[in-house]
């Protein structure tokens, strides 16, 4: 199999995804949702950061900062549906009776799953711009915090679809996916449990998905060993998508 | 063209398949045929490089399932038990991802297209969504997308499952039409549509096959004694009596009418039946109004075959 057709078959696979979503009212009602909230918290930030000092600053680290709580969540409802839903109905049979590898396929499914999150958060950029015309906005953060977003989608995606993988239930999968996004959630505050380990904390650091939206991406820093540590976790999760989705071929 | 020699295939402790063998040849429309739980669906999903079997093996329009999948499933048609297609999704952008999936060229697409969806009978809803279909309408997407890419093997697996018997019969004349130039396995436990389409029949019970032969032939090799039905008028106990003393009838079933009485009559060899019978109710001086023979069907053959399977275990492996 040539690379063209590789490259094919992956985006043939993306685009149909992407346009389940779209068919999808699971999608509508989470962009709905997600513009309302954080369109309430962020009239209610305006009113609270109201002519105090670095107000504008303020207002978009809280919009960030409040709605990294949509990280947990995000990802397994996105991604719930892209194995189970195949196993359950038995269109995977279908699927994977067609001319296409397994590496294909997941490589396609995650695209449209990376795709779909990250336009959920490209949806919050009117709220900057309304800043930008009402005040002036620094650019730089709002950058750089996107750039974590993307990466750490990257890794919460490929979490989720080794979820799907796993069973034919979404919402084993979406529980599943949860759990695991909420371990590196917790990694974040066991820094605290080793005060007198600098390197132990240093680790737990390093391998938390939070810990760096306050301590860089708010302030425009971008670290490029955490972009390392967040693709090599995506790829394993994967690897091991692939491993499952070919495991029928096993017993 | 399809060629299955010793096939295996266990799930955990279930021997799903026990070493079946059988070819297809070019061309040919095969009935696969088994109760349900016989292991049809497996071998299918096997024949279709979906699942590997444990041992034996298989080949496809040339190729190897297991170290050819992609040009076995590039030559292969499929439409799995329940047809299992997006809900929704519109049958042309249905059709249009499935044959872009299938490396269809973008010269070729459309044209295509347009004749799968002509020779299934879904022109008319190609703009619908499918989940809003119809079980008939979906079947028959299903049809047209395993026609997409013209593959040369065609394997359906219980087609006609939960279709009224008008989409049975649309469904039987599109799958004459599309089984001229292709090699076609078709599984069932519909005996009807096995005798009416195919050429030949496999018959599967409990992972093994059973028989394998041509529809005629197996109706002759499993054909039990002859049975004759007649509609005679007069005393019901008297005919039935005399019916039971002929040694050439082994048992005799009998009907009360209001005149004429219905007997079913089993002969107990090779003996021209009707005229043996015809004869009785002539010395007896009874009123005959029906006399016709029953040729055995090929539903009589499966019971019995898969009886016998059931009765004693490995007797006719």
């Amino acid at each position: 199999m040539t690379g063209m057709t590789a490259f094919r078959n992956t985006w043939t696979i993306f685009q149909r995804e992407v346009g389940a979503y779209f068919l999808s009212p699971m999608a509508w009602i989470v962009i709905f949702l997600f513009l309302l909230i954080n369109g309430i918290t962020f009239r209610a930030f305006c009113h609270v950061f109201a002519g105090e000092p670095r107000q504008i600053t303020r207002i978009v680290e809280s919009v960030f900062g409040f709605s990294l709580f949509w990280v947990l969540p995000l990802s397994p409802i996105l991604t719930m549906r892209l194995f189970a839903e195949e196993k359950r109905t038995g269109s995977m049979e279908l699927l994977m009776t067609a001319p296409v590898t397994e590496t294909q396929v997941v490589l396609g499914k995650f695209l449209a799953a990376q795709k779909f999150y990250f336009l959920v958060w490209l949806s919050l950029l009117p709220l900057f711009i309304i800043l930008e015309v009402l005040g002036s906005v620094d650019w730089g953060p709002i950058l750089s915090t996107y750039f974590g977003l993307f990466f750490l989608g990257v890794l919460t995606n490929s979490l989720g679809l080794f979820a799907s993988a796993l069973t034919r239930n979404q919402l084993v999968a979406a529980i599943l996916s949860l759990s695991g996004n909420l371990m590196f959630f917790f990694v974040a505050l066991s820094t605290a449990l080793f005060p007198a380990d600098p390197a132990l904390k240093r680790f737990f650091h390093y391998v938390s998905f939070t810990a760096h939206f306050d301590t860089e991406y708010f302030s425009g820093i971008i670290d490029l060993r955490y972009m390392f540590f967040y693709l090599s976790f995506a790829a394993l999760f994967l690897f091991f998508t692939v491993r499952v989705v070919e495991a029928r071929k096993w017993r | 063209m399809i060629e299955v020699s010793n096939l295996s295939k266990s799930f955990g402790p279930v021997r799903a398949l026990d070493r079946i063998s059988f070819r297809v040849e070019e061309g040919e429309i095969l009935g696969f045929l088994g109760p349900n739980g016989a292991g049809k669906s497996t071998a299918m999903r096997i024949l279709t490089a979906f699942l590997p079997g444990d041992s034996g093996f298989v080949r496809v329009a040339g190729y190897d399932v297991q170290s050819e999948s992609i040009q076995v499933r590039r030559s292969t048609g499929y439409l799995p038990e329940g047809v299992p297609l997006y809900p929704e999704m519109r049958v042309l952008e249905y059709l249009r991802f499935r044959a872009r999936l299938k490396g269809l060229s973008r010269s070729r697409r459309n044209a295509r297209i347009a004749r799968v969806m002509e020779e299934s009978g879904v022109e008319r809803v190609k703009r619908r969504v499918i989940g809003t279909l119809s079980r008939g309408y979906r079947q028959r997407v299903g049809l047209a997308d395993a026609l997409l890419a013209e593959p040369r093997v065609l394997i359906l697996d219980e087609p006609t499952v939960g279709l009224d018997p008008e989409q049975v019969r649309q469904f039987r004349q599109v799958l004459r039409q599309v089984g001229r130039d292709r090699t076609v396995i078709l599984s069932t436990h519909i005996l009807s549509e096995v005798e009416l389409v195919c050429s030949r029949v496999v018959i599967i019970n409990k992972g093994r096959v059973v028989a394998r032969d041509t529809a005629a032939n197996l109706r002759q090799r499993f054909g039990s004694a002859e049975r004759v039905v007649a509609e005679v008028a007069g005393s019901m106990g008297q005919i039935q009596e005399a019916l039971s003393r002929d040694p050439r009838i082994s048992r005799v079933q009998a009907t009360k009418g209001d005149m004429y009485h219905r007997f079913s009559i089993l002969g107990s060899g090779d003996d021209d039946l009707g005229a043996a019978v015809f004869r009785l109710v002539r010395d007896g001086g009874w009123l005959l109004r029906e006399l016709r023979q029953e040729t055995t069907t090929l539903e009589d053959v499966f019971v019995e075959v898969v009886g016998r399977g059931a009765g004693s275990p490995g007797a006719s492996a």
